[in-house]
């Protein structure tokens, strides 16, 4: 319609049908119509008015720095100011999600809106699951999110199985730790630390406790004579049947070589006498099945116990070790006095 | 003896096992839809649309509050009732609830509910729907915490969303 011919066309056939019909009908058809072709000889005599309308909101799309100012066309045009309020504000929403900041709202109706509102609450959620992950609970799963839910679930499921070998390896560990591999029964570390720790307990609350040490007799014989898989078989053996004459408060341990000791809490001497003494039978009735055949032993015991009594004066500068030294006393009077025998530690000693 | 005729109870859920051997537990939510949307449309002629939003808004509260007392069991702490909020939801085809923000001392929350069984796939209109949704997690969350809580859905399929949102504030 830039055409003027086209223009005047049009006027000549306005003029025709104002001649036809008559002017009071066609008036306002034809005031209608001049401002139409006015309005749009304005716009097509100025192409760069469209260009001015569009470019705020492209800007937003495109340009890094957007003006504020609109074309006077559209400033006073709510619809106009309304859409490009709006965009502006997916811009400024897209750009903090882009950075990772996630408080932002995007206070807008709509699907486009709406879909960013979704992606957003999504990226939420992530994070607090991985909150709750980070605070130990490997549950967490991620449901319908597409990469994001796969990735995020083998990650936790990975941290999961990881953490759970981890804390198998440390329980196997710990116990390779203060276990005896021979034998099985705690090593003389850790029946050192149960020890002081029972000691502590007993002195703090007054009680009495009784410590067994016993030795294999004539174990170096039995070495000599039948090998090393032999004395391996005599000491786990000798190990089990200390084990099964146990109370379950009772706790032993491999004190080193072919000697064992016994921690009995809360045990005075005369139980502790009867504790050693079915060890001792038990040891001594118990036939060990070797390739030729079959052999027997017997342990020689001694008792030691530590009696925390109001008004004991000799129970302050007493340790462990010295208690031990003890049993070891009362173990050394049983040798003596022919071993297979239980002996009680005296003064004498 | 009831008091009334239509006292809500659980055990009036009855037995879909021994009911429904055949067809079993399911139906389509066009026919759950198209109950609660009629009730809407009745109760609103009735009663006006205030009154309507607040029937609903009880009805899901009461709802809520059974549900968790007779699905989620024992809760002790919130990481255990999102949790199993989040399993009985999906389970039984309601929705998909994620938690945006939580302040469990404030008892401030932001939940989303994508997929949702009220909303999801409805045309678009210019309000948000899920009022029955509003009451039910006010009444899973009175339940769980003791106290009072304001639920508002601010941002639902029908308002142009992809997803349900739900702001949660105990009561002044």
């Amino acid at each position: 319609m830039t055409d003027v011919s086209t223009k005047e066309s049009l006027f000549e056939k306005i003029d025709r049908l104002k001649v036809a019909v008559g002017r009071d009908v066609v008036g306002d058809v034809y005031e209608c119509l001049l401002q139409i072709l006015s309005t749009y000889s304005t716009i097509a005599d100025s192409p760069s008015i469209i260009g001015d309308i569009v470019k705020p909101i492209h800007d937003l799309l495109l340009a890094e720095n957007i003006q504020e100012q609109l074309p006077e066309l559209v400033s006073l045009d709510k619809k106009y100011i309304s859409l490009f309020e709006d965009i502006k504000n997916i811009r400024s929403f897209m750009l903090s999600l882009a950075n990772g900041d996630l408080t932002q709202k995007l206070i807008l109706k709509g699907y486009f809106a709406g879909v960013l509102k979704t992606f957003h609450a999504n990226l939420k959620h992530l994070t607090w699951q991985t909150e709750m992950v980070s605070r130990g609970d490997f549950t967490q799963r991620v449901h319908f999110m597409g990469v994001f839910a796969s990735s995020f679930n083998a990650m936790v499921e990975q941290l999961d199985s990881t953490r759970k070998g981890l804390i198998e390896s440390e329980k196997k560990y710990r116990l390779l730790a203060i276990t005896d591999s021979l034998t099985g029964l705690p090593n003389r570390h850790h029946f050192f630390e149960v020890a002081m720790a029972e000691f502590s307990r007993a002195k703090r609350y007054t009680k009495t406790f009784s410590v067994i040490m016993l030795d294999i007799d004539f174990f170096k014989k039995i070495n000599d004579s039948y090998g090393h898989y032999v004395g391996d078989r005599v000491l786990q053996t000798v190990a089990e049947q200390i084990q099964k004459s146990l109370r379950e408060t009772d706790f032993p341990g491999r004190y080193g070589g072919e000697e064992f000791i016994v921690l009995l809490p809360e045990t005075a001497i005369y139980e502790a006498e009867l504790v050693a003494e079915r060890i001792r039978c038990s040891i001594e009735n118990n036939k060990i099945i070797i390739d030729n055949g079959s052999i027997s032993v017997t342990a020689s015991l001694g008792i030691y116990n530590f009696e925390c009594a109001a008004g004991t004066s000799d129970v302050s500068t007493q340790s462990i070790d010295e208690i031990i030294d003890r049993a070891d006393k009362a173990l050394y009077l049983a040798k003596n006095q022919g071993r297979n025998r239980v002996a009680l530690f005296s003064n004498e000693l | 003896m009831l008091d009334r005729k239509y006292k809500f109870s659980w055990d009036l859920l009855g037995n879909i096992d021994l009911g429904r051997p055949n067809l079993g537990p399911t139906t389509r939510i066009e026919v759950y839809r198209l109950m609660q949307g009629t009730f809407r449309d009745v109760l609103e002629q009735r009663f006006g649309t205030e009154a309507t939003d607040e029937i609903f808004y009880e009805s899901g509260k009461m709802a809520g509050q059974c549900f968790y007392q007779n699905v989620l069991g024992d809760i002790s702490n919130y990481e255990q009732l999102i949790k199993a909020l989040q399993e009985a939801l999906l389970t039984m085809g309601i929705g998909v609830l994620r938690v945006e923000e939580s302040d469990v001392e404030k008892g401030s929350f932001v939940f989303t509910i994508s997929e949702d069984l009220d909303c999801s796939g409805l045309p678009e209109l210019d309000y948000e729907i899920c009022t029955y949704d509003e009451g039910f997690i006010a009444g899973l969350l009175e339940c769980f915490t003791g106290k009072g809580f304001d639920v508002k859905e601010i941002d639902c399929w029908c308002t142009g969303d992809r997803t349900c949102r739900f702001e949660a504030n105990i009561s002044n």
